[in-house]
């Protein structure tokens, strides 16, 4: 344990919520550069808790309510990288007809919708920062029913933000997914405090709240008990994930909201269930192999259902949605998988796509900002002459994606059909490898479509695309490093995805 | 005090019922403050086993009776009428009725299975989660079958209803400070809700649900 590293994990979650309220107040030229340093400043201090984590142990905080071990620590890494990338992406994409250029270049034109709400784009970023400390909370919480709380704040937290645009579109997305969400996660409600009141007779009311301490009386649940439980929470986290066929709400969402938020929703948000699931399925599953059987079945119906309706779809933003409903399948499969491999195989999946759908929901994004908001396939194309940059990083994270070396995706990849093998999971390991051929065929589909050719509609005017602003360019230049680099370099987080795999 | 937690809770039940079928949404308002007065109710009957529940009274007092329901009361604006629903009235009374008596029966009958404490097993805490879950089915089969936002919203409410009371019987001994987290979720969560539904009537002229279809696959 590494209590004096405890101020770590406070000050984490102290910064971005202290930055929301003056960067509410602040005047647009300083917000988004506020916006950013911030999410710098919590990016470092992510990685230093990484550091501590992996130097000193996990570190406890408020009495053991928060508790940052290697999978909080990784996944508290992920949340402040994404962030960051974000924020400085917004700084192009939210910044208004006024704004310049960096070097006084020219500027494509502000998307209309954009150009209505540049009055609540101070609304917009306080409400990222709020989001980005739920999604802190949720991976460093060891509180049950906290965690159901901070899980249900981050839902409160991006509603605004789904339905951004406040069309009836947007406002239609915003009202499905805070409805679907908010009533699939009574499940988990319950689940969590069944879990509690279960522990609560075997070690007292306060002990019993600290997820840390439920491993130490995990044989002495009901087995009744801890079954319905684990499956309330998994149809609770597992709608807030994506999971099909609690997954109706994900492409609405991911597709009405604006690109920063559609990223960070793909990248991170639907992610951070998995620690939940991670933690109590690690806790359960050696016990109750039943549940690892369902949570493995279910990954591989959502990989097959999300794969699907990818293939099917023209709209560039629900395709990549569905085709993240498709890949938080393979993540749930390798947690069901229940061995040592197959969690290290999860996490690092999620961490993968997480950089990559979160660079190829920021592409889309210019595409869109280049185009004029057209988001057809059909429509879309030859756009490689003009968006040179912007066609390079979607194909980074198109490539990845498709499961293709040297990117992570392919190691992700590999090590999740790996870890099936070992597992002598020979179905799911065969409908791992249909659907990543399914993921390639619709990924490099879709570059070729919208890169290649011509456009397909009168609509979009090669003459009139720009290449986006430098800092939407540095932002996607980021992530696709990332993935480079986690591809190259797969080991660089094992000092953290390590103590994981040991939970 | 089992007979008085038995007529507060099937009196409870009633409201859940008013709230869901009445169609003046002002009406569904007050049928909701009362069920919230009776949840309240419940909640002391309990407290005077537990003295540690007072806290719990007084926040579901203060987030349900007040809070919630004046989120609700603000929301409706002009005509109260609600929109038609899915499943008419008589057919939905029948419904409703059978569905609130088979799952109490079902929960009462087997509320071993989710009792954590041998304790739970016993009365009055027996019928309190058998009506939590019941509250808690009702909310669901109105978001299921109402096609006015507003009314969606209430089914929600009650729905957390069904969750805050089922608490007394699952984790009596919950330290507060965790409860305040619960309810202070499903307050911003009525809110934000609400915020959404004004800006539908706003952008599409009407709280009707099945006109929310521009979303398809």
């Amino acid at each position: 344990m590494n209590p004096g590293a405890a101020w770590l994990p406070l000050a984490l979650l102290a910064l971005p919520a202290a930055a929301a309220l003056p960067a509410y107040l602040a005047p647009a030229r300083l917000r988004r550069g506020l916006w950013a340093a911030v999410s710098a400043a919590a990016l470092g201090l992510a990685g230093l808790q990484a550091r501590a984590v992996v130097a000193g142990g996990p570190i406890p905080a408020l009495g053991g309510e928060l508790l940052v071990d290697g999978l909080a620590a990784v996944m508290a890494l992920l949340v402040t990288f994404l962030g960051f990338a974000c924020s400085l992406y917004a700084i192009g994409y939210l910044a208004g007809p006024q704004a310049h250029g960096p070097g006084g270049g020219e500027r494509p034109e502000w998307p209309e919708r954009l150009a209505r709400l540049e009055k609540r784009l101070p609304l917009f970023t306080a409400l990222f920062l709020v989001l980005e400390t739920t999604l802190l909370w949720v991976v460093m919480t060891n509180n049950i029913v906290l965690l159901w709380v901070a899980l249900e704040a981050t839902t409160l937290a991006s509603a605004l933000l789904v339905s951004f645009y406040w069309d009836a579109r947007a406002l239609e997305a915003g009202y499905k997914y805070l409805l679907l969400l908010t009533v699939g996660i009574t499940a988990a409600f319950f689940g969590c405090v069944l879990l509690y009141a279960a522990a609560a007779p075997l070690m007292g009311h306060e002990s019993a709240l600290l997820i840390s301490n439920l491993r130490g009386v995990a044989g002495q649940i009901p087995p009744h008990l801890a079954l319905t439980a684990a499956l309330l929470l998994l149809i609770g986290f597992g709608t807030k994930a994506g999971l099909a066929p609690f997954h109706p709400w994900v492409a609405d969402a991911h597709a009405e909201a604006p690109a920063v938020m559609s990223a960070f929703l793909s990248s991170v948000i639907i992610k951070v269930p998995f620690v939940g699931l991670l933690r109590v399925w690690s806790i359960f599953g050696p016990r109750y192999p039943a549940l690892n059987e369902v949570l493995l079945w279910l990954g591989a119906f959502t990989m097959v259902t999300g794969a699907a309706l990818a293939l099917a779809q023209d709209d560039l933003k629900r395709l990549h949605a569905y085709s993240s409903v498709s890949q938080v399948g393979f993540i749930a499969a390798a947690l069901g998988l229940g061995t040592p491999l197959g969690y290290y195989a999860a996490v690092f999946f999620l961490l993968s796509h997480a950089l990559a759908k979160g660079l190829l929901f920021l592409s889309t994004g210019a595409v869109v900002f280049a185009a004029r908001e057209v988001r057809s396939i059909t429509a879309l194309g030859g756009l490689r002459r003009v968006l040179p940059w912007t066609a390079g990083c979607t194909l980074v994270g198109a490539l990845s994606l498709a499961g293709m070396p040297p990117f992570a995706g392919f190691v992700a990849k590999a090590q999740v059909l790996l870890a099936a093998a070992d597992a002598r999971h020979w179905v799911v390991l065969g409908v791992g490898l249909a659907t990543s051929l399914i993921t390639m065929a619709y990924m490099t589909g879709m570059w070729q479509r919208v890169f290649l050719g011509r456009p397909g509609s009168a609509e979009v005017v090669e003459e009139e695309i720009r290449e986006v602003p430098v800092s939407m360019r540095l932002a996607m230049l980021l992530l696709a490093a990332a993935v480079l680099l986690l591809g190259l370099r797969p080991q660089v987080l094992d000092p953290l995805l390590g103590l994981i795999a040991g939970i | 005090m089992e007979n008085l937690v038995r007529i507060l809770s099937l009196t409870l039940l009633v409201t859940s019922f008013l709230a869901v079928e009445t169609r003046r949404l002002r009406e569904a308002i007050t049928a909701y403050m009362a069920q919230a007065l009776l949840m309240v109710a419940v909640i002391v009957c309990f407290a005077t086993l537990h003295p540690h529940l007072w806290v719990w009274a007084a926040t579901a007092l203060v987030t349900k009776f007040a809070l919630i329901s004046w989120l609700l009361r603000r929301a409706v604006r002009g005509d109260d009428r609600e929109v038609p629903p899915y499943v008419g009235f008589w057919v939905s009374t029948v419904l409703i009725a059978g569905l609130a008596l088979g799952v109490y029966e079902l929960v009462h009958a087997q509320a071993s299975f989710l009792a954590p404490t041998p304790l739970a097993e016993q009365e009055p805490y027996r019928t309190n989660v058998a009506v939590s879950l019941t509250l808690l089915c009702v909310g669901m089969y109105a978001v299921l079958t109402r096609r006015d936002a507003l009314k969606v919203v209430l089914g929600v409410c009650l729905m957390e209803n069904g969750a805050h009371l089922s608490l007394v019987t699952l984790a009596p001994g919950m330290r507060e400070t965790v409860l305040i987290g619960v309810v202070t979720d499903v307050v911003l969560a009525v809110f934000l809700l609400l915020y959404l539904v004004r800006g539908i009537e706003q952008q599409l002229g009407s709280r009707d649900t099945a006109r929310l279809s521009a979303l398809r696959w």
